[in-house]
């Protein structure tokens, strides 16, 4: 592609039209879905700007002070905290979370699937066996076993989570890179003289993004249900941290009498989870070029 | 396949699963009181059906409906009735009693009961060596002169001996034709596991593991016959399943680990009734006098004052505990003897305190995590800075091999065996309790308990004992916060509801009646 | 066929040695004297050196686990701390149950799925998409509460939980299945009961997994919609809904294979939570008590049962995938 320059080939401008037609296509639940997703970084960002209050303090109020009394959006929760400020701050460790076990899975088995994909022969069958070893892996056992070494911590909690992640990306990008590399302009390319590396970089990852984003983008919202499912059983920040799965689980024994407390943090995980599906399937519809 | 198809099936299976759900007959209700099945739930299974290796609280339900020992409490008492003991006599020197057994009592299988049967049963849980065989240590040997008498010399004296038998963990009579069937390798153990024959007023018909278990009415029993026919103990692991079983009719009684915080609304329900019984409980945290900075006995008071425990105790337990007023639960010792107070300090950590940990295991009544909780929250306000941490029991037993790596704090419930100070302060903080999780130890404490144990005169003894408590107040190694109350929630419709303090968990199921 | 089988084989031997050392390894990290918990507060020195020697514990970490290996080759897993009978009892106790909760769940997950992905395939079926994704995105132990307070306390429709009503002395043979357990001894009132508590918690574990088979099929059947011979067909005079049925399956039954065998190991580990919820007598359950117990013992077993049944399930599918798409086989 020698294109530079303001003029646009008949190529692109298809390709432009195909990309808005996308955009169309794509359903107002998945569009609703991104600008919730939207909205849900700002809050994650913002959270200690827009949070009433400290998500540890004992307030004034009392314990279980109901909601929209004293000043308190949801009430105040069994130690006498403000649960709304308490979900914020939860939303934007369940987040930021999320998108950090994304981000290092994405790296780490786009590494591994790379070099497999690229390098072929003994080296990409053993890659693979390595990375069928940890697909293989019951995941809860392995996290518990990390955590358990490491201690109870929200980061070792995410690197555990980390290590069970990784794979699927191997798989999908060695894929995608095995399929890209008989594509006719790589062939061109590597008879043309360009070395591996460049090849790489410049012509077979690029054509495995589109994958690699799908499978991103739908898998933040099990993730943030797999990581509040681990905060439920007590392996995360430990208390008084603010964190939505053991905010859930911490409330259950208040359920019948203060709702508020275990549902507030399992709805907004529930919104989460729900728009970032929703999302998922929207932008998996955009890129996806049938 | 089309859409309309798709709907059909779906509509046929949702159907068919709704007919099978709905054709369920409920069983019969009891007719004037007598009869009926009594529907009970455990959190989770018993492990152990065998009563010389039972050792948890969970359990108490079967273990002692099912069989007695010789002696047992009166309801609402430490006050001790006979059982399989009619009377008893204890030597002035401590050393010998003597047991009038009861006669023509048999057990669930038809055997006889006599004299034989309790030193085959005592000797059994002395060679089987487990959890309760500490109970029987002291014995020098055992005697049966005739069928209906029973004489125990001690090596030395044991002033809470007949509490021992009084136990809800306490020897208890197993018959012997079972244990000579079933012994095997293992004394029975592995056929008791699973089975039982005693001479209790119920017999234990199924023990499904797992799954639930079911006692039945024993026709032959010596004494009043129970009212109920069965009794239906199905294990269910959440307590809010529990919950919606007992409001949905499912369930009789829920017996223990109530969410504290929902007794309230439970209370304003019409058709359940929430009783309170006084029990030996005793929620206390364990200092690591070991290790710094709570090697400290200042640091250690400052603490203790800084937690602000009376209103910790009335917003986490509302009525149902009071702050403990002695080292030893409430009506185990005049609380005169080794009282407790922690009156609220303004304190301020020192600043290079560092940080603090708090190990604690969790209760399914939410009790124990909330008070956790609020802990750290007002040692973090006095300057303090706590990290807790929640654990399995198997781990707390744990840290007295590396006391420098051993939490600082250890919170945990425990109950005394039995109504004796003894029975409390040994395992607790006796230099080498079993319970004494963060190795405390006191070597003038430990005098007193030892010889407290062997004194014969009660008010001698009593006073040793609190001594020994008074030292343990004043170095704060153990913080008592709570003396909870034993809180169950029935249907209304049960009446008959006796409790015995020291039983915890555990009805009376043969003085139920239903309806 | 013979090759696979080998293949096969030796990456389940490979894994399972794998999972045992982890769990060894943890027992290490984990430090806990389960023998203080069970010998009680007032046992004399003697008696817990006595207990600790019997259950090798006071030997080394290495030795511990080629005692270990030397046991779990005869089949025998150890004793469980806290049953006190063999571990392999305890899981061909427990396992049954645990099996028909998650075939039931896995049948659902299926045809909720494929109905999904297949409906969607061509846009449409909006509100069933939302409404498995909604149920999807719920965390899973507040579904199981919302399911038990609606449908069991307010409706009356299903049991609260169990496997079965004890008024009915199900059969107890031979396989341990109630549903075919029942089906066998002519037991219909039998199966209706069973499949009436199995409702809600197979539910509960399904809905995650339909969702992900859904979007796969979907995924799936557009790819293969856009095809070659999909465009002959339909030159052919083929209905839509013919073209979709007849030729758009079954090639595009590969990737939602692949995922179905994914999915078991979702379901596999969501069992801990439901079982607790719903009182299932399973593995789940077993393993929740052995964790609080710090039974290590049973806590291998359990790890090696599940990661046995996972690695069957995936080459069962990888069969299937051979079976579904011919253009596999010449590999």
């Amino acid at each position: 592609m020698a294109a530079s320059g303001p003029v646009l080939t008949p190529l692109e401008l298809t390709r432009r039209r195909r990309a808005w037609a996308g955009w169309v296509r794509v359903g107002r639940l998945e569009r609703g879905g991104l600008v919730v997703l939207a909205l849900t970084t700002a809050v994650a960002l913002l959270a200690p700007l827009l949070a009433p209050y400290p998500p540890t303090t004992a307030l004034p109020a009392g314990s279980f002070a109901a909601p929209e009394t004293h000043g308190l959006l949801l009430g105040s929760d069994e130690l006498a905290r403000d649960l709304f400020s308490r979900v914020l701050y939860g939303i934007r460790a369940s987040w930021l979370s999320a998108l950090v076990v994304i981000a290092s899975g994405v790296l780490i088995g786009g590494l591994i699937g790379t070099v497999a994909g690229v390098a072929g022969g003994w080296l990409d069958t053993a890659l693979m066996r390595f990375t069928d070893l940890f697909l293989a892996l019951p995941a809860a056992v392995l996290v518990i076993a990390v955590v358990a070494a490491l201690g109870p911590s929200l980061p070792h909690t995410l690197v555990a989570v980390a290590i069970v992640w990784w794979p699927w990306y191997a798989r999908i990008v060695r894929g995608e890179v095995r399929a890209q590399a008989v594509r006719s302009h790589v062939d061109a390319a590597r008879l043309a003289g360009v070395g591996r590396t460049r090849l790489a970089l410049r012509h077979l990852l690029p054509g495995a993004f589109p994958a690699v984003l799908v499978t991103a983008s739908l898998d933040v919202g099990s993730l943030v249900l797999i990581l509040a499912g681990l905060s439920f059983i007590g392996l995360g920040s430990p208390p008084p941290a603010p964190e939505l799965g053991a905010m859930a689980a911490r409330g259950m024994p208040y359920l019948f009498g203060h709702p508020w407390i275990p549902l507030a943090p399992a709805i907004a995980v529930f919104l989460l989870a729900f728009a970032a599906n929703l999302a998922g399937d929207g932008l998996r519809d955009l890129l996806e070029d049938h | 396949m089309s859409r309309r198809l798709l709907l059909t099936v779906s509509f046929l299976a949702v159907a068919i699963l709704v007919g099978s759900a709905c054709s369920s007959t409920p069983p019969s209700p009891p007719q004037g009181g007598e009869g009926g099945t009594l529907r009970l739930a455990y959190l989770a299974d018993m492990a152990q059906a065998d009563p010389d290796v039972f050792y948890d609280i969970e359990g108490n339900t079967v273990i002692l409906s099912v069989y007695e020992g010789l002696l047992k409490y009166k309801p609402d008492s430490t006050e001790f009735a006979p059982s399989l003991a009619e009377s008893w006599e204890v030597s002035p020197d401590g050393l010998t009693y003597t047991f009038k057994l009861r006669s023509g009592v048999k057990f669930q299988d038809g055997t006889p009961f006599d004299a034989q049967a309790v030193k085959t049963s005592f000797q059994r849980r002395l060679d089987v060596g487990a959890a309760p065989a500490y109970m029987l240590q002291p014995v020098a040997s055992m005697q049966t002169p005739d069928a209906t008498t029973f004489v125990i010399r001690l090596k030395h004296p044991v002033a809470p001996f007949l509490h021992y038998m009084a136990s809800s963990w306490g020897p208890k009579v197993i018959s012997p034709k079972a244990l000579a069937d079933h012994a095997g390798k293992d004394h029975a153990q592995t056929w008791l596991n699973e089975h039982a024959v005693g001479t209790g007023p119920f017999q234990l018909t199924t023990f499904e593991r797992g799954q639930r278990y079911e006692l039945t009415k024993f026709a032959d029993y010596w004494g009043s016959k129970a009212h109920l026919d069965k009794v239906e103990i199905r294990i269910i692991p959440d307590i809010g399943t529990q919950r919606l079983q007992l409001q949905s009719g499912d369930l009789d009684a829920i017996l223990h680990s109530f969410p504290q915080a929902e007794l309230e609304s439970a209370k304003s329900n019409p058709e359940l009734q929430v009783r309170d019984f006084s029990s030996f409980l005793n929620n206390i945290v364990y200092l690591n006098t070991n290790k710094k900075p709570l090697s400290d006995p200042a640091l250690r008071k400052a603490l203790a004052g800084a937690i602000n425990r009376d209103t910790l105790v009335t917003e986490v337990y509302g009525p149902y505990a009071k702050p403990s007023s002695s080292a030893y639960p409430s009506g185990l010792l005049d609380p005169t003897l080794a009282p407790v107070s922690y009156p609220p300090s303004e304190t301020t950590a020192p600043a290079n305190t560092g940080k603090l940990t708090f190990a604690y295991t969790a209760d399914d009544s939410g009790v124990h995590r909330r008070m956790a909780e609020l802990i750290q929250q007002r040692l973090d306000a006095a300057g303090f800075s706590v990290t807790i941490n929640e654990v399995q029991l198997p781990q707390v037993f744990d840290y007295v091999k590396d006391l420098q790596a051993a939490p600082d704090l250890v919170m945990q419930t425990n109950t005394p065996d039995g109504a004796h100070p003894d029975m409390w302060a040994r395992i607790e903080w006796y230099s080498t309790g079993g319970l004494n999780y963060l190795g405390y130890k006191n070597s003038q404490a430990d005098k007193a308990l030892d010889q407290a144990l062997e004194t014969t005169d009660k008010a001698t003894a009593d006073r040793l004992y609190g001594e020994a408590g008074k030292i343990v107040a004043q170095d704060t190694a153990i913080i008592f916060i709570a003396d909870p109350r034993d809180v169950m929630v029935l249907r209304k419709n049960l009446t008959g509801v006796e409790h015995v303090p020291n039983y915890p968990w555990a009805l009376n199921l043969a003085a139920l009646q239903k309806g | 066929m013979a090759r696979f089988t080998l293949t096969r084989l030796a990456s389940l031997v490979g894994i399972l040695l794998g999972l045992s050392v982890i769990v060894f390894l943890l027992q290490a990290v984990v430090p806990a004297d389960p023998v203080r918990a069970m010998v009680g507060a007032s046992a004399t020195p003697q008696i817990v050196e006595a207990k600790r020697h019997e259950l090798s514990l006071d030997r080394p970490l290495p030795a511990q686990y080629a005692q270990f290996l030397s046991r779990a080759v005869r089949g025998d897993l150890q004793m469980s701390l806290h049953t006190r009978r063999p571990v392999r009892t305890d899981i061909a106790a427990f396992l049954p149950a645990t099996l028909e909760l998650a075939a039931t769940a896995l049948a659902m997950a299926v045809v909720l799925g494929g109905a999904l992905g297949l409906l969607t395939a061509r846009g449409g079926a909006t509100s069933l998409r939302v409404g498995l994704v909604a149920g999807a995105s719920v965390p899973a132990f507040l579904l199981a509460l919302l399911l038990l307070i609606v449908f069991y306390a307010q409706l009356h429709w299903f049991p609260g939980s169990g496997r079965i009503s004890a008024e009915l002395e199900a059969p107890t043979g031979p396989t341990g299945l109630l549903t075919v357990d029942g089906l066998l001894a002519g037991r219909l009132d039998v199966v209706r009961d069973a499949l009436a508590h199995l409702a809600l918690p197979a539910l509960c574990l399904a809905l995650g997994p339909a969702v992900a088979l859904g979007r796969t099929l979907r995924s799936s059947l557009q790819t293969v919609l856009g095809s070659d011979h999909i465009r002959t067909a339909r030159a052919k005079g083929l209905t839509e809904r013919g073209v979709l049925l007849r030729h758009g399956v079954r090639p595009a039954l590969n990737a939602p294979l692949t995922m179905t065998g994914l999915q078991v190991g979702m379901l596999l580990a969501g069992v801990v939570v439901i079982e607790s919820i719903f009182a299932w007598p399973g593995l789940g359950l077993y393993t929740a008590r052995a964790i609080t117990s710090v039974d290590f013992p049973a806590i291998v077993g359990v790890t090696l049962v599940m990661g046995a049944v996972y690695v069957i399930v995936n080459a069962l599918v990888d069969l299937a995938q051979v079976a579904a798409d011919p253009r596999l086989r010449a590999r």
